[in-house]
This record gives C-alpha cells, sequence and structure tokens, in this order.
C-alpha cells in the first residue's frame, strides 16, 4: 500500500508541473509571434 | 473558399437544424409514472463470473426514484454492513472498485426495505502471472526503444 | 423543462454554452482558413508550423479525450497503477520524436503515413495498413461522438443526440473551413482551456476535500486502488503502453503534424509535447480517487472524472467541467477529421480513383470527405449502442501490430513489403485471439510481440537492400 507522504508528494508535484505547462506553452507562444515563427 | 456571408449563413443554418432536431428531448427526461416500482420489487442483479480485476458493475432493473443505497457486508444475513455506498442519480449500474481478494454480500437499502442479495467473488490474478507478463512487455519495450536510439544514431548525421 | 436536480447544469445553459462555442471556433476556423491557397497549405498548414503551436498541437491531440476520461477511469478500476500506467502513454510522444525528426528528412514533400507504407512496402503491405487505419480511425472517431453525447447529457441533461450532433457539426465546420491550420490553432487554445480547468479541479478538490481524507476513505473501503502490487494493473501496464505507442505511431494524426511542422521543429515539439503531457494524467487521474470519499460510484467507470469535479465545484464549476470536456473532445475529433480525410483524399482518391486530379479539385474533395466523414460518424453514433464504443478496446490489437514494421521502415533498408504486411496481417490476427482468448490486457502486447518477431526473421533473412532514393523520386513525380 502505498503511503499519505508518498501519495501525497506524488500528487502535489504533477499538479506543480502540469500547472507549469501553459505559461511554457504562452512564452513559447510570444518567443514565435515576435520573431514571426508562428507558421 | 467560403465568403463570410455564405459562412454564416450555413452556420446559421446547420445550428439551427441541430435545436430543431429533437427539442422536446433537449431536455432531461424525467420517469414517468408507470416506470415507478415499489422500491422493495427493486431486482438487484451483479458479476456472474468471479471478478479477477477487483472492480465490478451492480445493476438495477429500473433506476430508483428516491435516496438509495448499497450495503455490503461480510455474509449473507448482513450482520455486519460493512460499508455503504450511495446510488447515484437515477441512472440503472454503479460500478465499485477496488476489492481486495474475497466474498461480499450486496443488497440495495430504500426507504421502503431492501432488495434482494447478491454475493460477488473477488478473486484477483496470481502475482506470478502479472509479473511474467509485465517482464515480458518490459523487455520487448527496452528492445524498441534501444532500436530506436541506435538506428536514429547512425542515421542522423 | 421536468427536472434538473439531478444535473450539475440546466439543460438550456448547457445547449447555449455549446451554440456558443460552436459559433467561436466556426468563425476562428473560417478566420484562419483564409490563408489556405492550395492542397498542401489546406492538409499541412503550409508545412511550416513553428515550435509553440506544434508542441502544443501535439499535447493537446494526445491530452484530449483520453485524458479527462480515459485517466480518471483507469485510475477508478486500477488505481495508482491505472494513473501512473496512463502517463507512461507519454512515451508514445517522446518516441515518435526522433521518428518524426526522420520523417520529415526522408519525404520533405510527403502527405500521409499511407504515403510512406505505400513507398516503402508496396501495394500488399499498404492495404493491411489502411485497413488498419480505417478501423481505428472510425473506432476513435465513434467513441468521440459517442462520449460526446453521453457527456453532455450527463452533465446538463441535454438529450445524447443532440450533444452528439452538435459536436460533430462544431467540428467539421471548423476543420472544414479552416483545414490543419485550424486544427491547430484551436488545438492550443483547447490545450491551454483542458489545462488550466483541470490544475483548478484538482486544486480546489484537494482544498476542501484534502489529501489525508481521501487517502484514509480509499484505503479502508477501497485498499486495492493503493497496492503497487495489483494484479490486473501490472498486467495492463505494457499493454496500455504497446497500445499507445501504436496509436502514435501509425496514425496519420500524428505523421500529418510531423510534416506540417517546421524543419527541425518537429522532434522538439514532439519531445516538449510528450513532457509537459506527462504528469497530465496523474492530475486528472487523481480526481477518481476522491469519487469514494464524496460518495459518488459513476453508472459506468469513465463518468468518473467529470461527475466528481461537477459534484463538487459545484453549479459555477459544472460550467468548466463543461467547457473542459468539451474542448478536449474537440481537440481529437478535429485532428481525427483532418488527418482521415486526407488519408481518404491522397491515399485512395488521388492514387487509386483520380490520379490526374488538379490541386483545386482535391482540396474540393478533401472537404467532401471531411463532410462525408462527420455524417458517417453521426449515422454510426445515432443508435447509441453501447458496444460501438467498445470497439476502441480491441483497437490495440490493431494498432501495435504497426509498430514494428513503422521504425524499421525508417530507418532499417532491409525489411521487404512482404515482411511487413505478414507481421501487420499475422500480429493483429494473433492480438485479437489474445484479447478473446486471454483478456483484453494482452492485445496489444501479443500482436506488438508477433509482429516484431516477424519483423526480425523479414531482417535476418533479407538479401536485398531498399533505396531511400526510391521515396524521393516517386514523390518529386506524385
Amino acid at each position: 500500500m502505498i503511503s499519505l507522504d508518498a501519495f501525497s508528494t506524488l500528487i502535489m508535484a504533477c499538479l506543480l508541473l502540469t500547472a507549469c505547462a501553459p505559461l511554457i506553452l504562452v512564452v513559447l507562444w510570444v518567443k514565435d509571434f515576435l520573431s514571426k515563427q508562428l507558421w | 473558399m467560403p465568403e463570410p456571408i455564405r459562412l454564416v449563413t450555413y452556420t446559421a443554418l446547420v445550428f439551427l437544424l441541430t435545436l430543431a432536431a429533437r427539442p422536446s428531448l433537449a431536455y432531461s427526461t424525467a420517469q414517468t409514472v408507470e416506470q415507478l416500482k415499489p422500491s422493495a420489487e427493486y431486482v438487484l442483479g451483479g458479476p456472474e463470473a468471479t471478478v479477477r480485476e477487483g472492480y465490478f458493475i451492480l445493476s438495477l432493473d429500473n433506476p430508483p426514484t428516491g435516496d438509495v443505497t448499497i450495503q455490503q457486508s461480510a455474509d449473507t444475513d448482513f450482520s455486519s454492513v460493512t460499508a455503504e455506498f450511495n446510488w447515484f442519480g437515477d441512472f440503472s449500474a454503479t460500478t465499485l472498485s477496488g476489492f481486495a481478494d474475497g466474498t461480499y454480500y450486496f443488497r440495495l437499502n430504500t426507504p421502503e426495505g431492501f432488495s434482494n442479495v447478491i454475493q460477488v467473488e473477488v478473486l484477483h490474478y496470481p502475482l506470478w502471472q502479472a509479473f511474467s507478463l509485465f517482464f515480458a512487455g518490459l523487455l520487448l519495450f527496452l528492445i524498441l526503444v534501444l532500436l530506436i536510439v541506435r538506428m536514429h544514431w547512425v542515421t542522423d548525421d | 423543462m421536468t427536472e434538473t436536480t439531478e444535473f450539475a447544469l440546466n439543460s438550456s445553459l448547457g445547449l447555449t454554452l455549446v451554440v456558443l462555442f460552436g459559433i467561436a471556433w466556426i468563425i476562428f476556423g473560417w478566420y484562419l482558413g483564409r490563408a489556405n491557397k492550395t492542397h498542401e497549405d489546406f492538409a499541412l498548414a503550409g508545412r511550416n508550423v513553428g515550435l509553440a503551436l506544434a508542441s502544443a498541437t501535439a499535447m493537446a491531440t494526445w491530452v484530449t479525450s483520453n485524458t479527462t476520461l480515459v485517466a480518471p477511469q483507469l485510475t477508478y478500476q486500477f488505481g495508482i497503477w491505472g494513473m501512473v500506467g496512463y502517463s507512461f502513454a507519454a512515451l508514445g510522444l517522446i518516441l515518435f520524436a526522433p521518428l518524426a525528426a526522420r520523417i520529415k528528412k526522408l519525404m520533405p514533400n510527403g502527405y500521409t503515413s499511407g504515403d510512406f507504407i505505400r513507398l516503402r512496402y508496396g501495394q500488399l503491405a499498404w492495404w493491411a495498413f489502411i485497413i488498419i487505419s480505417i478501423i481505428y480511425a472510425f473506432g476513435w472517431l465513434i467513441s468521440l461522438g459517442m462520449a460526446g453525447g453521453i457527456l453532455l447529457q450527463a452533465l446538463s441533461g441535454l438529450d445524447y443526440h443532440i450533444g452528439m450532433t452538435a459536436i460533430l457539426i462544431i467540428c467539421v465546420g471548423y476543420t472544414l473551413f479552416g483545414g490543419l491550420r485550424a486544427v491547430i490553432a484551436t488545438d492550443f487554445i483547447q490545450a491551454l482551456i483542458i489545462i488550466v480547468g483541470v490544475v483548478f479541479i484538482a486544486w480546489y478538490l484537494i482544498d476542501t476535500v484534502s489529501l489525508e481524507s481521501i487517502h484514509q476513505e480509499v484505503s479502508s473501503n477501497h485498499p486495492q486502488l493503493l497496492d503497487l502490487l495489483f494484479p490486473a494493473a501490472i498486467m495492463f501496464l505494457f499493454n496500455n503502453v504497446f497500445f499507445g505507442l501504436g496509436e502514435i505511431f501509425h496514425s496519420n494524426v500524428w505523421w500529418s503534424r510531423a510534416l506540417a511542422f517546421k524543419g527541425k521543429v518537429a522532434f522538439k515539439a514532439f519531445l516538449l509535447g510528450g513532457l509537459l503531457w506527462l504528469p497530465i494524467p496523474i492530475v486528472t487521474g487523481f480526481i477518481a480517487l476522491a469519487a469514494p470519499q464524496l460518495g459518488i460510484f459513476p453508472p459506468s467507470a469513465d463518468m468518473v472524472g467529470p461527475m466528481v469535479a461537477a459534484e463538487v465545484l459545484g453549479k459555477a464549476g459544472a460550467i468548466i467541467v463543461f467547457i473542459v470536456v468539451f474542448s478536449a473532445l474537440a481537440s481529437s475529433l478535429d485532428s481525427l477529421l483532418a488527418a482521415t480525410s486526407d488519408l481518404i483524399t491522397r491515399d485512395i482518391y488521388h492514387k487509386k480513383i483520380n490520379k490526374q486530379a488538379s490541386d483545386k479539385h482535391l482540396m474540393r474533395f478533401n472537404g467532401y470527405s471531411i463532410i462525408g466523414l462527420g455524417v458517417l460518424t453521426w449515422l454510426i453514433c445515432l443508435p447509441q449502442l453501447a458496444t460501438l464504443g467498445a470497439l476502441l478496446n480491441f483497437a490495440g490489437a490493431f494498432v501495435a501490430s504497426t509498430i514494428f514494421p513503422v521504425v524499421l521502415g525508417l530507418y532499417q533498408p532491409r525489411l521487404r513489403g512482404g515482411y511487413a504486411a505478414a507481421a501487420m496481417v499475422v500480429g493483429t490476427l494473433s492480438g485479437l485471439a489474445g484479447y478473446f482468448l486471454v483478456g483484453f490486457y494482452v492485445a496489444a502486447l501479443v500482436s506488438c510481440l508477433v509482429s516484431a518477431i516477424i519483423c526480425a526473421i523479414g531482417v535476418w533473412r533479407c538479401r536485398t537492400v531498399f533505396d531511400w532514393q526510391q521515396m524521393q523520386e516517386q514523390e518529386s513525380n506524385a
């Protein structure tokens, strides 16, 4: 059985990483947009 | 290339079509009176065969109308109810999961009384069988990864 | 309106949201479609997609229905291993990164995965491949259409037929007007909506229910879900990985993206898309573990995610769930419509029926095939047969048989078409036999294993070497 600590760490770490994804995508978009590399 | 006016017309038509499809059914269908049965007459159904994955579906012959629950016990007479699960809405089935090996009994608990009792046998696959498939998969996967990495390395200049 | 209390949203609000979203996406699709001058523009977005949109579309198409519905379902059934195992599907995107770079290099002017199989392996293998592709695409299209109807109904009481019809019309609409460009641009926005929504729901859930109480409830009443030695989950793990690899490696959904991305972008985009995708199934899957604590036991396991979210967040939250699920379904459906219609236009129509077709003619035919696919899917979804939704379950047997033929076809010149065709056909049949004789958890594994063995024999016995130049030459004549 997975312990509470391991369970919480897994969930919180993944939540944090997932939360970063939109930021990364938006930063990349702005970068591509400014350098006219979108399409 | 579609012109703006044609686009708007088509889009509007297409949505009107959707809305016109079955407007009376666009709203939730409530139970008609004929379908209602006294709660004591509910027939609870469950998996016939032994459950190998620890999850199974319990079903009712007709959707419940009020608040009902499923009672779980380790013996047929329900001398001690080990768990009680809410039945969700007026659906005619519910999925329960995460059961360890053992024999479980379930019945429907309604304000008017109980339903029939069903028996569910849970017996997980043996671990040796699980691990042999796991390692067979792992081996094949590693071969694939090594193949891709090596071939990509060789062909990439 | 008779009764709405059972549903998180009322039907008219649900319908309004669908109509508003539909109009917005279709106008956006039309706006983007103005730049499409040639069939290449329409089918491959001008082959010049940059890193941001490329990574987002790789991730969003793979996020979609899989992650918002299937990850909670597997977690509800298989617990911790269900969600961790599901996140391994990111390996499909990550391993496709080198293949995508190779695809760009081998056939810079290619259009579809079918093109590759035809040029590399010849007619026989092409037939096996195209049948597998079409079966898989239809299985997925139908399951998405049905999921759309069922979920909108579960959340708002909107009739199944209306939800299903609306989602198909919207996706057909903007894919038709905008082509791959619209698919990719809407994917970017849909990806943002989905991730932000999912993070919000999970965070809110942890805040209100707490991880401790979820852990305690699950460990006392559903202990197997937290058990790392859960036999069925362990058995199923690699089967799921091979299913995912097969889906990505063979499907034109991913090939057309690889071909549409700008030069060196393909490798980076799939790698980044895969890494960004990796933690998402754990976040969405975790939502299902809160179900017992909240007293939610879904009618079928695939509904658990949206039901928990709608329950916890109440009415305002249900709107978020509705939008997230809708975006998720749409971003898969549009990609599948675009990629499958390309396959029909390019591989079947242009190469088999009308070889002299002009560019304009092909572009128009591509549009017709999008509409045709939409109508056909709609007709099949209409009776709401549960058994059709299960079609995707044994698709694993089909797609996993293509993994080794595709990988070896891209890199290894010593595999002939006959062996590749045999690997796909015999692999699929063995996978199906495994599915029916042993269980769902071996279908993809057996299929991939058998096809790998046949490919190995093929490479070992082969005395001739394929000339990679052949892919270029025929391409320029085409």
